[in-house]
């Protein structure tokens, strides 16, 4: 059994976070983190029901949902996702696990363990990510000890992912499609070049992919598109930032390592791609 | 997923609107880019009744609950794309909501009721028709579209 991935205690500091850009109160609607590994030899449906055991006191309701892809980032110009045709026998089944108040839900997979924390009412204030690892870590460290306990190998971790949802709302700094260049930076708009051809955009939507260190291997996706928010009926602007990567080794500190790194590239990236405008709005520190 | 419970479940058909948590995240915000017009009016009547006062209906009815209103987002989202116009959306006493679409001489009617059960009726010819076994939406809506 390998040794490598257990859950050690990975490093809790943050300090990598030194001008950060800080925000009072951020758009922020939900965060996720998530690590991927190596399908667990042996962990089959049964398991999810053992585990479920283990966290109901914590999670108390669970939904089934359909797996997540596994998904690979790699050098070059290549498709990011890897959608496989394979004959196997490993549970099609990703179960969600729900506190009470519905703010934080476990996710787990064969290949996949997912921490969310999320707004629900629309007034919960944003814990900030310190808050969230920590309960990120003991969940993965939880999830881990069930892995030994059951005598399954530990996860092999080959992949990280940061994911962070931003709420956009219509009249706070800007109130059409036609004010864009208000919430996007160098956004340049018809009308500054003068060109009086084009109406005011109808809608929006945007997918832009950077890399933002050569040396690591990940990726920094950025999307806009407009929703409906379920909770309170209104159309926000969405932007999701996910910074997804391969971590330096599948052990667990390198995973947290990633993960502290990919969670920079977020909030860095959110910072350069708003304006100075919304930073105000949104409190900037 | 809402805390209503459906007690006659349609089941999902593939080109629908329906959300599919195919990424990490779980917020059920529903996507509109690219929305036809006919959802995205239904949606919006959705919301607006949402917003109804106590006693709406002179009966102590309240304003369709936070998690009746998802269900109707769930079920408008699931309709399978077509030849569709905006249903006739009204408010359901006790805080339900009733659906109704027309084409040609067919109509199908959907209510949601406060209870979260839903309630489905073919009617083809102004005649509704009686122990329909047919409770999937997309077949539900193929036949609508098929007159």
């Amino acid at each position: 059994m390998a040794s490598n991935s257990r859950a050690t205690p990975p490093s809790t500091s943050t300090s990598g976070d030194s001008g950060l850009p800080d925000f009072t109160h951020p758009p922020v609607d939900e965060t996720a983190l998530s690590i991927q590994f190596g399908a667990i030899s042996g962990f089959n449906i049964p398991h999810f029901g053992l585990f479920y055991d283990k966290v109901r006191g914590d999670y108390p309701t669970f939904e089934v949902q359909q797996p997540i892809l596994n998904v690979m980032e790699r050098p070059g110009p290549v498709l990011r996702q890897q959608i496989g045709l394979q004959f196997s026998s490993l549970p099609e089944v990703r179960c969600w696990f729900i506190d009470k108040p519905r703010n934080r839900l476990i996710q787990i997979q064969h290949d996949r363990f997912v921490h969310n924390w999320r707004r629900v009412k629309g007034d919960e204030e944003y814990p900030r990510y310190p808050k969230i690892r920590s309960w990120f870590q003991s969940e993965w460290t939880r999830f881990c000890e069930f892995l030994a306990s059951e005598n399954l190998e530990a996860p092999k971790i080959n992949q990280c992912e940061v994911t962070y949802v931003n709420n956009i709302e219509y009249g706070q700094g800007w109130s059409n499609y036609g004010e864009l260049d208000k919430v996007i930076a160098n956004l340049a708009t018809p009308k500054r070049k003068g060109n009086k051809f084009l109406p005011d955009p109808e809608r929006i939507n945007m997918q832009v992919t950077y890399i933002p260190d050569q040396q690591s291997a990940g990726r920094l996706h950025v999307s806009f598109t407009p929703v409906i928010r379920v909770r309170d009926g209104k159309e926000v602007l969405q932007m999701t930032l996910t910074a997804r990567g391969a971590p330096q080794s599948p052990n667990t500190e390198d995973a947290f390592r990633w993960l502290d790194m990919g969670r920079r590239w977020v909030v860095r990236g959110f910072a350069d791609f708003t304006t100075e405008e919304m930073h105000r709005i949104w409190g900037r520190k | 997923m809402s805390a209503a419970t459906a007690t006659n479940r349609v089941t999902s058909p593939g080109d629908s609107f329906a959300r599919v948590y195919g990424g990490i995240t779980s917020n059920p915000d529903i996507p509109v880019a690219g929305m036809e017009p006919w959802r995205r009016e239904a949606i919006d009547k959705v919301i607006g009744f949402g917003a109804l006062g106590n006693n709406w209906d002179g009966y102590d009815s309240r304003a369709p609950s936070m998690a009746i209103r998802q269900t109707a987002f769930e079920l408008l989202c699931k309709i399978p794309s077509g030849p569709f116009t905006t249903p006739r959306v009204v408010p359901v006493s006790g805080g339900g909501y009733h659906f109704e679409w027309s084409l040609g001489n067919r109509e199908i009617e959907i209510s949601i009721e406060p209870d979260g059960r839903i309630e489905t009726l073919r009617v083809q010819d102004g005649v509704p028709i009686e122990d329909d076994a047919l409770r999937d939406l997309r077949d539900l809506f193929v036949w609508l579209a098929s007159r």
